[in-house]
């Protein structure tokens, strides 16, 4: 019965296709709407909706794929070398992190995704520390802390919205 | 199948709360110096001059390609221009108190306040 397996895979690489794109489109928004709040380094993370609920549909390992793709797209797309770097430490430790903590399942979606915003404002922190070759940029620390949490929980109230809906269609 | 996702669980209250905590913590340390009265700025890891916010003054920061320009009034700082695409380090607005910060990253180049020094220092 090679049969059934191939179309589940077919239908999953075509559900990570959709979910790559719509993730990418997260991406544009956020840099056609930046936050107005004059304070630079934090953004809402509109396509960590998209990551969350590809942690937990279609797994971990696909939702790793979706990510690199929107990071390096968006990067390439919108960004420069230079964002890149920063944008792809933030998206790796945030992904560690938002998988680590889903496996203990102690954690809600919202929860995840608060540690996965906040996380991805450390690993930016952490290229920053190392290219600007101080330990200052720490004094940073808190406001990236706090926003972190504040957009890592709001996407993550919205990703919880978007996985129960999810989950009341039919396969 | 039916899914059950809650919002909130018990443990993301905790984690929720022991984030909170760290950052009170780092930014107790980070602002627990005295009183801020120099402007350090640093580039390519390197300190390149420190100027006290008690002095009016505007600092141009030049090696060619990359240009700042930093301006020192009424006791604080803040980046008044820079050639980088970004912009980011005009959106830091002034810094005045110990352990704040304006970041330019595209040009490698940081600004510090430090409560070290300055006219605060000799009143002790």
């Amino acid at each position: 019965m090679q049969y059934p397996t191939n179309k589940e895979k077919a239908n999953k690489v075509a559900v990570c296709g959709v979910l790559t794109a719509l993730a990418l489109i997260f991406s544009y928004v956020e840099v056609l709407l930046p936050l107005p709040l004059g304070i630079p380094g934090i953004k809402l993370g509109l396509a960590n909706i998209v990551i969350l609920a590809a942690i937990y549909t279609v797994g971990p390992k696909y939702a790793f794929s979706i990510n690199a793709v929107r990071v390096c797209m968006a990067a390439l797309l919108f960004g420069s070398v230079f964002s890149a770097i920063y944008a792809m430490c933030g998206a790796l430790v945030s992904f560690a992190g938002m998988v680590l903590l889903k496996k203990t399942g102690l954690f809600s979606p919202a929860g995840v995704s608060m540690a996965g915003g906040v996380l991805h404002n450390l690993g930016q922190l952490g290229v920053a520390c190392t290219i600007m070759e101080t330990a200052g940029v720490m004094y940073y620390f808190p406001v990236l802390l706090f926003s972190g949490m504040a957009c890592g929980a709001g996407i993550g109230i919205l990703a919880t919205i978007i996985l129960r809906r999810i989950h009341r269609m039919p396969a | 199948m039916e899914h059950k996702y809650t919002f909130f669980k018990k443990a993301d209250i905790v984690l929720a709360a022991g984030l909170i905590a760290l950052g009170f913590v780092v930014l107790w340390f980070t602002h627990s110096a005295q009183a801020g009265s120099l402007a350090v700025v640093v580039k390519d890891g390197k300190t390149i001059g420190s100027y006290p916010l008690a002095i009016d003054k505007t600092v141009e920061i030049d090696n060619g390609t990359d240009r700042n320009v930093l301006v020192i009034e009424n006791g604080s700082a803040r980046m008044q221009e820079a050639n980088c695409s970004g912009q980011d380090c005009i959106g830091f607005g002034r810094i005045d108190k110990p352990g704040q910060v304006i970041l330019c990253l595209p040009h490698k180049l940081s600004v510090t306040i430090t409560g070290e020094g300055g006219s605060d220092a000799i009143s002790y």
